[in-house]
């Protein structure tokens, strides 16, 4: 899931690959809440899902590694339910 | 305390003729069209356009900004950008508080309309992308140029159609002569042509050339075959700059803008007055602006879309002004119909008329229609001493505009 965020940041937004580590947050990208929206926006359209809960897990000061597992969690979850 | 005035310091064109201001001046001086079908409009009654050659928006103006903006930003960045480049201002140096931007859009180019409106359709409410209304909204092509080269005075988006583009810089002409800004990055840009539904719209009103064995013929200003115009796309931006600012850095001056004016038909939603009447009054506002008769005027670089309606009414027009009116060009025969874009492209071709002394040929004039009665530069550039130039614009609303370049 980070390699997947990662390759979003990269090739949809545009941003140096050489610019992102494990610790990287959004916020050190400029991206800000519409951006984050945007990632979401994208990464439902690759996976074909939904989750409306994932809002509140992008936030600009988290971490590209902690999006990814937020997502992740919250995929599983969505998985296990249905 | 000297009078202000407006000098032409910076040009800058993204056209279908080419990326840049040389390659855009050097196709229009062939004086071929540059329509042909466009993969963009397949399938659809009029499958042919004025495209601009394929450029990387990334690589020109950088994919952090790409991935949040439409064609008509992308076209009016890179123009600009240009333009500055060419102006020799140095944005970092500059107080931005004196620096305006006016940017005539009609419609924008609506890149992601059809999507967002197939994602509304079926309830996929989630995959809307929070881009949609910052990338397509007219004003943020001025607010990106700014954004861009942090110029913090005025700045708006102007709408008045095919004349937008004009109209900007009419606007931006006067706050340097009110003393708001010293410097005005102004002109106009649009897309129509890459819109399907600008496409389809335009064929349906019967404004576009339906003339699909022949696209290269089909843009054809003046000639009696005509039959509308071809849908194209681009942006024309000018640094204008207070001509003592201008002379305090001892920039390269292309031209003045002398004069301006603008006024509305009033009299039908889509057609223009039979007998140009509003392009009558704009040209006359512009010179005496300029302080100038129309027997200085040397050259008119004329709206001439190709429609029937249109060239009669401007020719009827430039009649009632210059009596015997000066050699007159046809820009949209080479490049198409720009809408928002065209007036600002036209008037930095006037302006490369002037420097150059040179009026660049219009394609496709054939069989004049006897009707027009105008001198008509065609086939080959035509070598013209010329110290004022016009230039003519007329919107859909029966808004227009004419500005009047003076040698610098």
């Amino acid at each position: 899931m980070e390699a997947r965020i990662i390759a979003i940041v990269t090739e949809h937004f545009g941003i140096d690959p050489a610019e992102i580590t494990p610790t990287t947050t959004f916020e050190d990208l400029d991206m800000d809440s519409l951006a984050l929206a945007e990632t979401v926006v994208v990464l439902e359209d690759q996976l074909g899902l939904e989750l409306p809960e994932i809002e509140g897990a992008f936030s600009p000061a988290v971490t590209l590694a902690q999006a990814a597992e937020a997502f992740a969690q919250l995929r599983a979850t969505a998985a296990a339910a249905s | 305390m000297t009078r202000r005035s407006v000098s032409v310091t910076g040009l800058g064109l993204t056209t279908p003729a080419g990326v840049g201001t040389k390659a855009t001046w050097e196709r229009l001086c062939e004086g071929t069209s540059t329509a042909a079908p466009d993969d963009r409009l397949a399938g659809l009654p009029v499958d042919f356009s004025c495209r601009i050659p394929d450029f990387d928006a990334s690589a020109a103006i950088g994919r952090r900004i790409v991935w949040r903006t439409d064609r008509f930003v992308h076209l009016a960045l890179l123009t600009a950008r240009e333009a500055l480049a060419d102006s020799g201002l140095d944005p970092t140096d500059w107080d931005g508080d004196r620096v305006g931007v006016v940017i005539g859009v009609g419609a924008s180019s609506q890149d992601t309309a059809p999507l967002s409106y197939e994602q509304l359709a079926r309830g996929a409410h989630r995959a809307l992308s929070p881009t949609i209304v910052p990338r397509s909204m007219p004003n943020m092509a001025p607010a990106e140029i700014a954004i861009d080269c942090r110029a913090t005075g005025p700045n708006f988006a102007v709408s008045t159609a095919c004349a937008s583009g004009a109209t900007a810089l009419g606007l931006a002409h006067d706050l340097i002569i009110s003393g708001t800004c010293d410097i005005v990055i102004a002109g106009g840009s649009e897309s129509a042509g890459s819109s399907r539904l600008a496409a389809g719209a335009f064929w349906r009103m019967g404004a576009l050339s339906t003339r699909r064995h022949d696209p290269a013929g089909a843009s054809r200003p003046f000639d009696a075959d005509r039959d509308g115009f071809v849908l194209g796309e681009g942006a024309g931006i000018l640094v204008l700059e207070e001509t003592g600012h201008a002379r305090a850095r001892r920039a390269a001056v292309h031209a003045r803008l002398a004069g301006h004016g603008s006024s509305c038909d009033a009299h039908h939603w889509t057609s223009p007055h039979p007998r140009g009447r509003g392009t009558v009054q704009a040209l006359g506002t512009a010179l005496t602006g300029a302080g100038l008769t129309p027997a200085d005027i040397g050259h008119v670089n004329a709206h001439a879309t190709s429609t029937p309606a249109n060239d009669i009414s401007e020719a009827e027009a430039l009649r009632t002004v210059f009596g015997t009116p000066p050699p007159v060009t046809a820009t949209k025969s080479v490049i198409g119909h720009a809408i928002a874009g065209a007036g600002a492209i036209e008037a930095a071709v006037s302006v490369l008329t002037l420097t150059t002394q040179t009026i660049h040929p219009t394609a496709n004039l054939d069989r004049p229609d006897p009707a027009i009665g105008l001198d008509i530069v065609s086939k080959v550039p035509r070598q013209h001493r010329m110290s004022a130039v016009a230039s003519t614009s007329v919107g859909f609303g029966g808004q227009n505009t004419a500005l009047v370049f003076t040698t610098a």
